[in-house]
């Protein structure tokens, strides 16, 4: 059987096929990076422990405003580059950058879709 | 980069072959001479670049070494080594078994011998042990479960032997890089029963670290039965094979030094800052002798508690910076640990601004943070003092960093 690494690299593969999709990346829920599909000069472990970070503290924002459902993305936008931090159970988190200019609802659709299978994934 | 000093000091310019990886130097003293280790790794995880690196550190330190090659060209092997910042010298010698089979047509030269016939195992057989005649320190065979494929296991194992005899009566000693395929057990087990020492490179997927690790198997010439850890590493370009800590985690109360830590101690730290203050987190990668870690910093303030627990999470040793001045935030210090769930582990305390006016000295310090004596205290001082700006992370001293990373270190290996 394939190991859990190659599963989730298939998950973003599979992903990556999307329009728009220019990077993706799983990373645990304390910052670190378990895989990636990533820009040869971006640092994944920098990179997952900011956006780990990100969404500790939205989370931890929303709770204080009341709010009684968990977390489910955080989004960060320029006007070049837009990355959703999409929640996959309590593990994981799934990022993906993706070009602003492009179709969103159907990414948004797409990396709930993948979000929830890498938490299957990571519950093996 | 290029050199190698483990953290007890191994010597440079040894006769004898080295590992030039941390943590295997330490625990196998290099490799003595007629010696055979296998580097046995499993099809996910690649072993070449411990070639490389075995490879590199011994031509650097004057060993010559001959490599049996029929993974790739050498043209390629060369470039791939250059891509880790390992370049070849006039101490190596490749044997070319890979050309023939491409039939691309290689030229022989001083320092790559080709083999016209790859297919005939006799041929491969004689040349590599005739070469070694020519005073090799190390030979290096990439990939002995590529001669196994190419021929037949039966093969692998007798030319294993020869090559046994070989290194024994020259005073050399080889390194075999073998991946396991699936290969019947027997044979791997005769395979492992012939060799000094077999080191294994395998993935680990526990929990949320996805990595890769080494282990001594075993090993003839270390003389206690001590047991060895497997340990995480990474392979990097330019560097080579690094021991890794995933996660170091950097806690203690405000404005006692935490990012200037991770700013002096790592090469590219990255803060999330407002106004001098760590709001989220620092974030550093630290190269030190072999080893490489990613260190977290927190934020120091209490408002920030929500996050602590997040932060330390996955965490394997913690570093606790103090500010030696201000012993009414110790109790703050001991709660931050707590905060962070990192109490109990390996942790080195850092009192920094050890030399402003009004710092308490070791002794104090251990008293009233109510440290056991087991616990490692590292003083630290800014670089400069006059360069202290409260807006800009400082530059520490480079021996107090270096004590305490080193004191780390060694606790988690």
């Amino acid at each position: 059987m394939a190991t859990k690494s190659e599963q989730l690299k298939s998950v973003l593969q599979r992903l990556s096929t999307v329009g728009g999709i220019k990077a993706s990346a799983v990373i645990s829920a304390n910052g670190l990076p378990m895989v990636s599909l990533m820009p040869e000069d971006v640092d994944p472990n920098t990179f997952a422990a900011m956006l780990a970070s990100m969404v500790g503290s939205a989370e931890t924002a929303i709770k204080s405003l009341g709010a009684k459902n968990t977390l489910e993305r955080v989004v960060a936008e320029s006007k070049d580059i837009r990355v959703v931090a999409v929640q996959a159970g309590v593990d994981a988190i799934l990022t993906i950058m993706i070009d602003p200019n492009t179709n969103y609802g159907l990414i948004l659709l797409e990396s709930k879709k993948a979000s929830d299978e890498i938490a299957g994934i990571m519950k093996q | 980069m290029v050199e190698y000093k483990g953290l007890d000091g191994i010597q440079e310019n040894d006769v004898d072959p080295y590992f030039g990886i941390a943590k295997l130097d330490e625990q196998l003293k290099g490799i003595p001479s007629k010696k055979l280790v296998l580097i046995s790794a499993s099809p996910s995880v690649g072993n070449e670049v411990f070639g490389y690196q075995i490879i590199h550190k011994n031509i650097t330190s004057g060993v010559k070494v001959l490599i049996l090659l029929n993974r790739t060209s050498p043209q390629s092997y060369l470039t791939e080594m250059k891509e880790y910042d390992f370049p070849a010298n006039d101490n190596m010698c490749i044997i070319d078994a890979y050309s023939g089979i491409t039939g691309i047509k290689s030229d022989e030269t001083d320092h790559i011998k080709v083999i016209s016939n790859p297919y005939d195992k006799e041929e491969v057989k004689t040349k590599v042990l005739k070469e070694l005649d020519n005073g090799y320190g190390l030979l290096v065979v990439d990939s002995l479960s590529l001669l196994a494929d190419f021929f037949d296991f039966s093969f692998a194992i007798s030319f294993m032997n020869d090559i046994k005899k070989a290194v024994i009566g020259k005073d050399s000693a080889a390194v075999l890089l073998f991946t396991d395929w699936g290969y019947e057990k027997e044979n791997v087990d005769k395979l492992l029963s012939n060799v000094n020492s077999t080191i294994e490179v395998k993935g680990i997927e526990k929990r949320v670290i996805f990595g890769q690790y080494f282990a001594v198997l075993n090993c003839d010439w270390v003389g206690e039965k001590q047991a060895f850890s497997s340990v995480l590493f990474k392979a990097i370009k330019p560097g080579g094979i690094k021991v890794y800590f995933p996660k170091i985690l950097v806690t203690g109360p405000t404005d006692a030094g935490k990012s200037s830590f991770i700013h002096s101690a790592s090469r590219n730290a990255v803060s999330v800052d407002k106004l001098g203050g760590t709001i989220a987190l620092d974030h550093g990668s630290v190269d030190f002798q072999g080893y490489r870690a990613d260190l977290f910093g927190t934020p120091g303030q209490e408002r920030f508690d929500p996050l602590l627990k997040m932060l330390g999470g996955e965490a394997i040793g913690v570093f606790l910076v103090v500010d030696s001045t201000k012993p009414e935030q110790f109790p703050r210090a001991v709660e931050m640990l707590r905060k962070t769930e990192t109490y109990g582990l390996p942790v080195v305390v850092i009192a920094n601004k050890a030399d402003l006016k009004g710092a308490l000295k070791k002794e104090e310090i251990r008293e009233k943070l109510h440290l056991d004596s087991a616990i490692a205290l590292v003083q630290t001082v800014a670089e400069d003092l006059s360069k202290v700006d409260p807006n800009q992370p400082t530059k520490l001293k480079e021996n107090g960093i270096t004590e305490a990373l080193s004191s780390l270190f060694k606790q988690l290996t």
